[in-house]
Order: structure tokens, then C-alpha cells, then sequence
């Protein structure tokens, strides 16, 4: 800090140049300005700039052990209180137990695609219970008890997202029991979105009677889901599916979510998928939503061989 | 309304409402522990000099007035900040920062990261008239050491 030459930015606190650094992406924060000077590299392993940590995209195509290594760098260096963690493919429970660990002020929680258990989510649900958004897309291995332990003591969610994959639902009989989890412990809902959950017209009707501040409900590809006279009660509900096609506008704004996926709808997904090897292109197309499992099985060259 | 003095480093003096001054939190803190309501009341500012004082006040100014629209504010804003080098943008961060003005705080800093995103270390440096305290060596180390967060292949 002493040698910078400028004097106004030696004289620029660390929580001033982190307010300034945290407009910048991961990528940034990490690679390019540690580079600049000693100051900067300093504030930038302090706790400045991580009560936000965003790496949605960045963990998509990343293997597992770099995944589980760069959260471990970013919450060591957060400090007092995190308050939103977004991070895709989430390799194992113990990273869950990391993230609850440091994790309760967070209000904010995405984890899709991630490789977490029931068992995980049950024991560390009560360090969540700040969370107003969660996402859990794409989490196959969880059920209803992992939502139901989340309703229990998660009383402030206002939001879920729980879309699932369509083919990954076609080995399942039916998911009407996560339904009626939400439905019994998540009654604050204000937005839910279900998309191409196994379940039938029974439980999004339970869904509806027992969330009464519901605004937005998304049961696209729910095709057992049949809205019939019963559903015109509920007529404050925005209600998105089974069929139609996702409309163009930003639902999650309030949430602070990406995009909802491709305004292209499933359909073109069934054309498309076999013709795009190239998963960088693919996830342009389709936005963040719709990578294949199989991606991660795609084995990176060592990639965990740097030290920190 | 009620009026009182801010003395910038350089003793310029600056008479201002209190509506427009409670802006920031640090003088709003202050008023309340002076219950006086007489003009007499001048607050020191030693850590920023007048013209820096000047601009944050032309900016506090602009954004309790009632006859702009927010656009108004927004577009005036934009040309502010566009009409600012480098070195006057991070002084009014220092600023804001000191007298916990955070609009204006949260304005400046996305100022700066919009001039240094998408940049090099060297361009950044060029930019910001740093001058690099890394010998070469620890320089390479850095980057060596962070390889692995750019792309799934590094390393």
C-alpha cells in the first residue's frame, strides 16, 4: 500500500476500493486486479468485496474439486455476514455443511444442479432460516423431506424455485409429495416455480389453497396438471403452464434471479439438443437451465494442480 | 429551514439547507447532536478539499430537488459523472465515503469499475495513474497462482 505513488489511492479505504471492485466480475475480482498492486491484492483477499457471492455461471462448467476449492477461498475470505451465494453444481453435502456454516445471514441461496442429499438438507435447514429466496433446481437427489425441512425452518421464504429437468423426471412415478411439502410448511410463498415436477392437479390445488400470498406459480410441463373450474378462486395467482410457453419478461426481477431460461419453451429443446456438442453454445441457446447432466462428467484436464 | 456552514479543508465555506446536508449520514449525526438552529453552526470538513465539497454539494443539491423528474436526475447524473476524470471521481468516493453520502458513494465506485472492466493490470494502472509496487517476479507468481479461476483447461 505504501508504494502506490498515487495518493489518492493509497488514501482509499479497503471497504471504498471493495464497494468498487464488487461492480466487477469474478473473473476480475480474482485475476485481473490482485495484478494491479499491493493495496488492491490485499483488499481483494480481505473480506471487501464477498458479501455477495455470485458464481451461477462460473461453477457451471467447472469439475467438482475447482467448484469446491473456489467456495472454500470465497467464504475463508468473507467476512461478518453473507448475504447471497449463488453457485451451480454444488459437488457434495460437505460443501452444503461449509455453506451452512458461514451461511446464516444469507437471504439469498441457489444451488442448482447440486449433489446435495435429504440428509444434508435436514441437518443444516435451521442455519438457513434467513432465507427468503431458494433455488434448488435440478437437485435430483433431494425429495420432499429436504423441502420440508427447509418450510420448517426457513419461515421467511417468499420464494422457490424447483424446476426439474424433463428427462430426468421420467424415471420417477411422481414428485405430488414435494408438492405437499411446500404446500404444508411454505405458506409465505409469494413465487414458486415447479416447472416439469411429476405432479398432478391434487397437489398444485393444495399448493394454491395453502399459500395465500402466491403472485406467480410456474407448472410448466407439469402435464398432469389440469386447471379446471376450481382454479378460477385463485385467479390473483399468475398461473404459467402446463402448456404455454414461457413469456419473454424477467418474473424473477424481484428476486434478483437470471433469467428464467430460453423464450424458445421446451419444445425446441428436443430438436436441438443432439445437434450441439459444444456446451458453451449450448448454454447461449438455452441460458443457464438447461445443461445436461452429462456435462459434468466431461473430465477437465488438472485443473486443481495451482496453489492457492 | 434551516441553514448552517461547511468548512472544506482549504476554508471555503459553504452555506447549505439542511434538507440538502442530511444527505449525508455523518452531518445528519451531527445536526442532531447540535440542537441549535441558528446559521452559526459551521462543521468542519478537514478531509475534503473545496472543490470536491463544491461537487458534492451540486450533486446533494440535484438530488432533493422536487421539480426533476427521476430521468432528469439520472440523465444529469450521467453527464456529471461522464464530465469527471479519474483522480476528481475517486476524491468524491473518498468523500462520500468520509461523510457517508451513499448514493453518491455507490454512484462514484460504479464510475471507476465501469473505466477499469474489461481491463488489463497494465491498462488499469495507465488508467488510474498507479504505479505497480509488484516486481516482476511476484507479479508472475500472482498470475500463476490464479490461472485456475479463469478457464476449466488452466493449468
Amino acid at each position: 500500500m505504501e508504494d502506490c505513488d498515487n495518493r489518492h489511492w493509497d488514501e482509499l479505504s479497503p471497504d471504498a476500493l471493495g464497494l468498487i471492485f464488487r461492480n466487477l466480475s469474478l473473473q476480475e475480482i480474482l485475476v485481473v486486479i490482485p495484478r494491479v498492486c499491493k493495496s488492491w491484492r490485499k483488499t481483494v483477499l480481505g473480506p471487501y468485496c464477498w458479501q455477495e457471492i455470485d458464481i451461477l455461471d462460473w461453477s457451471l462448467l467447472r469439475d467438482p474439486d475447482t467448484i469446491n476449492r473456489m467456495l472454500q477461498m470465497l467464504i475463508s475470505r468473507r467476512s461478518g455476514s453473507l448475504c447471497k451465494l449463488c453457485v451451480s453444481c454444488l459437488p457434495n453435502d460437505s460443501c452444503l455443511s461449509l455453506i451452512a456454516e458461514h451461511g446464516t445471514a444469507l437471504h439469498t441461496l441457489r444451488l442448482p444442479r447440486s449433489e446435495i442429499t435429504n440428509s444434508i438438507v435436514e441437518q443444516v435447514a435451521e442455519r438457513f432460516s434467513a432465507v427468503t429466496f431458494l433455488d434448488l433446481s435440478f437437485c435430483k437427489n433431494i425429495g420432499a423431506s429436504a423441502l420440508e425441512a427447509i418450510g420448517k425452518h426457513c419461515a421467511n421464504l417468499t420464494g422457490l424455485r424447483r424446476v426439474m429437468c424433463p428427462f430426468e423426471a421420467l424415471d420417477k412415478s411422481s414428485q405430488d409429495d414435494e408438492a405437499l411439502a411446500v404446500a404444508s410448511t411454505m405458506h409465505k410463498l409469494k413465487h414458486l416455480e415447479i416447472a416439469y415436477l411429476l405432479i398432478n392437479t391434487e397437489s398444485v390445488l393444495r399448493i394454491l389453497e395453502n399459500c395465500p400470498d402466491l403472485e406467480l406459480l410456474d407448472v410448466q410441463g407439469c402435464w398432469n396438471v389440469i386447471p379446471d373450474e376450481t382454479f378460477k378462486k385463485f385467479s390473483r395467482v399468475k398461473l404459467v403452464g402446463p402448456l404455454e410457453e414461457i413469456s419473454e419478461s424477467n418474473r424473477w426481477d424481484d428476486f434478483d434471479c437470471s433469467n428464467y431460461s430460453s423464450s424458445s419453451g421446451y419444445l425446441a429443446w428436443d430438436f436441438v439438443a443432439d445437434e450441439l456438442d459444444d456446451e458453451f453454445e449450448m448454454l447461449e441457446f438455452f441460458g443457464e437451465d438447461y445443461r445436461s447432466v452429462d456435462d459434468m462428467d466431461h473430465a477437465y484436464s488438472d485443473s486443481s494442480a495451482g496453489s492457492p | 429551514m434551516r441553514t448552517f456552514q461547511l468548512k472544506s479543508s482549504d476554508n471555503k465555506i459553504f452555506k447549505v439547507s439542511e434538507e440538502i446536508a442530511i444527505q449525508s449520514a455523518v452531518i445528519k449525526n451531527f445536526l442532531e447532536d447540535f440542537g441549535s438552529d441558528s446559521d452559526e453552526i459551521v462543521i468542519p470538513l478537514p478531509n475534503v478539499r473545496g472543490r470536491i465539497l463544491e461537487m458534492m454539494i451540486e450533486w446533494m443539491v440535484k438530488h432533493v430537488d422536487e421539480e426533476l423528474t427521476k430521468e432528469e436526475v439520472e440523465d444529469w447524473e450521467n453527464k456529471f459523472m461522464n464530465d469527471l476524470n479519474m483522480e476528481v471521481t475517486t476524491e468524491l468516493v473518498m468523500a462520500a465515503n468520509y461523510l457517508e453520502v451513499i448514493g453518491l458513494l455507490h454512484r462514484t465506485c460504479q464510475s471507476i469499475a465501469d473505466h477499469i472492466s474489461g481491463k488489463s493490470p497494465e491498462e488499469i494502472r495507465r488508467i488510474l495513474n498507479i504505479t505497480s509496487d509488484f516486481t516482476p517476479e511476484e507479479e508472475a507468481e500472482i498470475r500463476r497462482q490464479n490461472g485456475w479461476v479463469l478457464n476449466p483447461s488452466t493449468n
